[in-house]
């Protein structure tokens, strides 16, 4: 499923988010920013940190994690438990289940990276745009992106996939495409809050131009809250790619993602439920670390949320 | 007299807004089926038919049957006459009538939507003042957690560990199917628990957190700290003054989680074999069946955009501010 809490959704919430009175502009940002490095060894980020770059070295070099290959299989060892050679156990192929779930790691991380990237490319341009000034080029964006976010994605896909058959790259755009208005919208509300402050009408002042105002003070100040969006749309993508698996319009074999591996062991809960249940606890583990990640973000930008 | 909230003004702009994306959605919709690869002639033949003789016949026979040798415009002008006059045209798979088939899919998505929602909501409502209310204290984080973590399963893999636990493993409720419940409540009710508890649990993730972040911002604000420094008992200050300011979002929330809702209900009714609306777009694309795609996807965008138009103007009428 889709669709995550996002504070400020409207330009009006923006407004009332921020903390009355408090810093404004670049020097909040500013704060925030050695706050957040000055608690950066806090035991909970070293923690996600080291699982970052775990899983990042993963998505790279898999065969750093495993000496096994992913497709090898074993008609000796089908849905087998787990053994020292099989940490988590074979599949319905005598493929090792660790080593697959090792592997799916890469695409997972790609379909979730590129996807919200080219959501970013689409939406922060737009939202900006529409945050700016009130008029027909605000109602058209506004239009547009609340008529495709009341597209339910997973029909979206369908339409696609069913179509164009399932690659990752499919996979990138549709969520892409899906993920913008997102971006847009909370985009668009900062930006309204942003040129509603003082600061903007000084920069005018002063003659700066209306490109310099976006690139330093608009881009400049909208970028924190931008950022706790990014893990959740990646948990999002992550889900919806399992969803989609197991609608059997995922990516084809021999590509190997978590959802696949969650399709593969639909049948055998019964059988072999170490199968069914670890692929699918990867693909949890995965969206909620990425939701902390989020959380945390979300947190260290606003100096009244610390405790 | 109380000036009324509601411009006829800002009515009447939601409404032309609403249209328009209507007919923006009915414009995507009909050509992503059409200049997409895939026949639906061909899907319907099946590939065993390929090659056999009159095939081509067959085909320039079906895409007659289903309008589909006039140009591209004329197709989508005759579909909109159809929906103008109340025909949403016939399936291209049986030819059976598209609002008779969605009219029939209709309640188990809209008893699983509806049903999940009426429990969800209360839930969020308690779980989110309450972690608000105890800001980083242990039922805080316990909340937080919890909400996280529901947010992050897989929806469908979640149903089907419960169809495991609780129908393979215990036998207390049916694994798949559905009953209308003018056929037998008892039963009605015994083939949605697992189906709801599994939307219900994504629904409290989703809105708990949402009510938390308001929570956390309403308590911040000036007028909560005065109650509290007349003394308001801590509930009243939560319950009467802090959450009805929480609300008003969670109005419009719910109206743009809705559409996400949808894409849920149609993996859960797939796992749980509920036979609704979803299950019947997921059969309706895979063969390409375009009229029954484009009127599934009709009837679901003018619900979500009714719910969220009225979710928006409730949330105006409720809140003078953004009126």
């Amino acid at each position: 499923m889709t669709g995550q809490p996002q504070p400020g959704l409207t330009g009006e919430a923006g407004l009332a988010g921020q903390p009355p009175g408090g810093l404004t502009g670049p020097r909040r940002a500013a704060a925030s920013g050695r706050s957040a490095l000055r608690r950066l060894p806090s035991p909970g980020r070293c923690i996600l940190i080291v699982i970052g770059v775990a899983v990042a070295v993963a998505a790279v070099y898999p065969h750093a994690f495993t000496s096994l290959n992913p497709n090898t299989i074993d008609p000796n060892a089908i849905l087998a438990g787990p053994s020292a050679r099989h940490l988590l156990g074979t599949d319905e192929a005598g493929g090792d289940i660790y080593t697959r779930i090792i592997y799916g790691t890469r695409l997972d991380a790609e379909i979730s990276l590129f996807s919200v990237a080219i959501a970013y490319l689409i939406g922060v341009p737009l939202g900006i745009l529409a945050g700016r000034r009130r008029g027909a080029i605000s109602e058209i964006l506004t239009s547009l992106t609340g008529g495709i976010l009341a597209f339910p994605v997973v029909l979206l896909a369908l339409l696609v996939v069913g179509s164009f058959g399932a690659s990752a790259g499919t996979l990138i755009v549709i969520f892409g495409l899906a993920f913008f208005p997102q971006v847009t919208l909370l985009a668009r509300a900062q930006t309204m809050a942003i040129y509603g402050r003082g600061y903007i009408l000084s920069a005018r002042a002063a003659g700066l131009t209306e490109r310099r105002i976006v690139v330093a003070h608009v881009l400049h100040n909208i970028a924190g809250p931008l950022l706790v969006l990014v893990p959740q749309l990646m948990a999002t993508a992550i889900l919806a790619e399992a969803g989609l698996s197991y609608l059997g319009v995922g990516v084809q074999p021999p590509a190997i993602t978590w959802g696949s591996l969650l399709l593969d062991s639909k049948n055998y809960y019964h059988a072999d439920p170490l199968y069914a249940i670890s692929a699918g606890l990867v693909i949890t583990i995965a969206a909620v670390l990425l939701l902390i990640t989020g959380d945390m973000i979300s947190e260290s930008m606003d100096p009244l949320r610390r405790r | 007299m109380r000036t009324p909230r509601l411009r006829p003004g800002t009515i009447g702009i939601r409404l032309a807004r609403t249209a328009a994306i209507l007919v923006v959605i009915s414009i995507m919709v009909f050509l992503a089926l059409r200049l997409t690869p895939g026949d639906p002639a061909a899907l319907l033949l099946g590939p065993q038919a390929q090659g056999q003789p009159g095939y081509q016949a067959e085909i320039a026979a079906l895409h007659r049957q289903m309008g589909l040798n006039e140009p591209l415009p004329v197709q989508y002008l005759i579909w909109l006459k159809g929906i103008v006059t109340g025909n949403l045209g016939h399936s291209n798979q049986n030819g059976a009538s598209v609002a008779g088939l969605l009219f029939g899919a209709a309640p188990p998505t809209l008893f699983l939507i509806g049903i999940s929602l009426v429990i969800a909501i209360p839930i969020s409502i308690l779980t989110g003042t309450l972690a608000a209310a105890r800001r980083s204290g242990i039922a805080d984080q316990i909340v937080r957690a919890l909400a996280s973590l529901s947010l992050a399963t897989p929806t469908f893999w979640l149903g089907i560990l419960l169809i495991v636990l609780f129908a393979v493993r215990l036998h207390v409720l049916p694994a798949t199917g559905y009953v209308s419940p003018t056929v037998s409540v008892g039963q009605f009710a015994r083939s949605m628990i697992l189906p709801v508890a599994t939307v219900v649990v994504y629904l409290v993730g989703v809105l708990t957190r949402y009510v938390y972040t308001e929570m956390c911002e309403v308590c911040e604000q000036d007028y909560i700290r005065t109650q509290r420094a007349l003394g308001t008992a801590e509930w009243a200050v939560l319950f009467r003054y802090a959450l009805r300011n929480a609300l008003i979002p969670l109005i419009a929330m719910i109206g743009i989680q809705f559409a996400g809702l949808i894409s849920g209900a149609i993996l859960v009714e797939q796992v749980f074999g509920l036979g609704g609306i979803g299950q019947l777009m997921l059969q309706g694309v895979l063969l390409k069946d375009y009229p029954l795609v484009q009127g599934g996807v009709l009837l679901i965008t003018v619900l979500v955009l009714v719910i969220t138009t009225v979710a928006d103007l409730l949330s105006r009428w409720a809140d003078p501010r953004l009126a």
